[in-house]
């Protein structure tokens, strides 16, 4: 599957449609995506919890 | 002396503070001049979408009465201000049509504290739409305009606070800021804003853009008017699940101290490929007059532009998306195209990836944290570009997917750091430039001391749109 298709088919799954030069458009935003993703994955050491960890308290 | 229209409209917030606190000017004098240098400049600005002036003037007519009665409530008593138009009170649109006639049940916190403090609230601020997509000639709402020159764009998301502060109609305004959108329109206005740290200000009642990147916080003329505000605005707030329970200083106590012997870092790896010449060298100029106010300025490591870039925008659109995505389904055709094209996106950003992205952030936080233990502040450019035209359509690509967006100030979204916005001098074109400083979680009082020294050593807040 080439990224338009891709992109099409993950719209399609949450219920989006949009044109077809809005989708053109986001094939080339998902190729952004995914070079983020690996940039990302570069900088991460081994030992990192994500941000959205959060500790367990007694309420009351 | 008779003080002009002008003269009253680009006095500080403080300044007039003390005028009403010694009856010397009245609440209902400076509401009514506020509100006749709206009607008269609002046509050509578009920094307001809803004005309340006959609301505001009954606000100021109980505030002078409580004055007169010797109830005087501190700084904000009978000073004009105003809301981005995504904090819940009255008319909230969002700068959306999907918004364009709800109203709110009641005020959000924000503006509750900021009414308790007896602020008169002047009207809704324009907005980017949901604070995120880029208003055009062809949105639904017309975008704001930059005080500096009607043509140029005044930054956003927080578009209207940034302008109606700059020009005068306003002697402050609330934004919010996820990425930058209270620091870009300071940039871009040449005035102060603070986002100050995460949790400190009440995002309760605010249209989130992203839960754990959202900031609010104050937009004004001067760093003591910035603290002021930020005064009447601060504090826990049960309503709102990331609101900090940190006890609130007074952050004007340290206005006035010499800066001698604090440590300032300058992350360069961060900014130095992709900023503007001119102003890096504003920024340069800054640092060296804040060695000449004594204090310590040492360079730091930092992640990359790049690095930031790749991991603060897919949190950004995943967390938008999500927000949004039942009105993406039903009515996509609502949204702007810009605003419905960086949804889209989001929906687009893997589960892997956002977590990622909150791993690498983390590990950023802390890196920094550690970094002051070394210094106290950092120090950069806000953006490295200067804003282009007011655009009549659409951009041919989302910003998140065209080059030459050198924006710094996402970098403490993620830390979650408070960083104050605030001019340093001009371009050769007539359009402010500027720095941001950020400091240690909860220390905004030290934030404002380093801001407010630098800022009274030279002149730029002194400057004002001729409008």
């Amino acid at each position: 599957m080439n990224n338009r298709d891709i992109v099409t088919a993950r719209l399609a799954a949450v219920g989006i449609s949009l044109s077809d030069q809005e989708l053109d458009h986001l094939a080339a935003a998902y190729s952004r995506l995914q070079q983020w993703e690996s940039i990302v994955q570069k900088m991460i050491r081994p030992e990192t919890e994500p941000a959205v960890t959060f500790h367990a308290k007694v309420e009351g | 002396m008779a003080t002009t229209n002008a003269q009253l409209a680009y006095m500080s917030l403080a300044e007039v503070a003390k005028r009403i606190a010694t009856r010397e000017l009245s609440p209902r004098e400076v509401t009514l001049a506020t509100i006749d240098r709206i009607t008269a400049i609002e046509p050509k600005l578009h920094s307001y979408y809803t004005i309340l002036a006959a609301d505001a003037l009954v606000a100021a007519e109980e505030a002078e009465k409580q004055i007169q009665k010797g109830n005087y409530k501190g700084p904000l008593h009978g000073i004009p201000l105003a809301v981005k138009d995504i904090y819940e009170s009255g008319p909230t649109t969002g700068g959306s049509k999907l918004r364009k006639d709800y109203v709110a049940r009641q005020d959000c916190t924000s503006v509750q504290k900021l009414k308790q403090a007896g602020g008169i609230i002047l009207g809704k601020l324009a907005t980017y739409e949901f604070a995120f997509g880029v208003p055009t000639m062809a949105s639904y709402f017309q975008p704001a305009r930059n005080p500096w020159n009607l043509d140029i764009d005044p930054g956003g998301s927080s578009s209207g606070s940034g302008a109606a502060v700059a020009a005068g109609l306003a002697y402050g305004a609330m934004g919010s800021d996820t990425g930058g959108s209270i620091r870009w329109p300071a940039f871009c206005c040449g005035i102060v804003g603070m986002k100050a740290t995460y949790g400190r200000v009440s995002r309760a009642g605010v249209f989130p853009l992203s839960w754990n990147l959202d900031h609010t916080g104050p937009m004004t003329r001067t760093v003591e008017d910035c603290a002021l505000m930020l005064q009447g605005c601060a504090g826990y707030d049960p309503l709102d699940p990331a609101s900090a329970n940190e006890p609130v200083p007074d952050f004007s106590a340290k206005l006035g101290r010499d800066i001698k012997g604090l440590r300032i870092g300058i992350p360069r790896r961060l900014f130095m490929s992709n900023c503007d010449k001119e102003i890096l060298a504003s920024v340069e100029t800054a640092i060296a007059q804040m060695t000449t106010l004594g204090a310590v300025v040492t360079d730091v490591d930092s992640i990359t532009f790049e690095e930031m870039f790749a991991l603060i925008w897919p949190i950004i659109a995943a967390d938008a998306a999500a927000y949004h995505l039942e009105d993406m389904k039903t009515r996509p055709g609502d949204y702007n195209p810009d605003l419905r094209m960086m949804l889209a996106i989001g929906t687009l950003v893997s589960g892997t990836g956002y977590l990622q992205a909150q791993r690498a952030r983390d590990q950023i936080r802390r890196d920094m944290l550690r970094q002051l233990e070394t210094v106290d502040l950092f120090l950069m450019p806000t953006t490295g570009f200067l804003p282009g035209r007011v655009r009549s359509e659409p951009p041919a690509s989302s910003f998140l997917t065209a080059d030459g967006f050198s924006i710094y100030t996402p970098l403490m979204n993620l830390t979650g750091f408070p960083t104050l916005a605030l001019p340093c001098g001009f371009s050769a074109s007539g359009l402010p430039i500027g720095f941001e400083l950020a400091g240690k979680p909860f220390d905004e009082a030290t934030v404002f001391q380093v801001g407010h020294a630098y800022e009274q050593s030279t002149s730029w807040h002194q400057r004002h749109p001729a409008l």
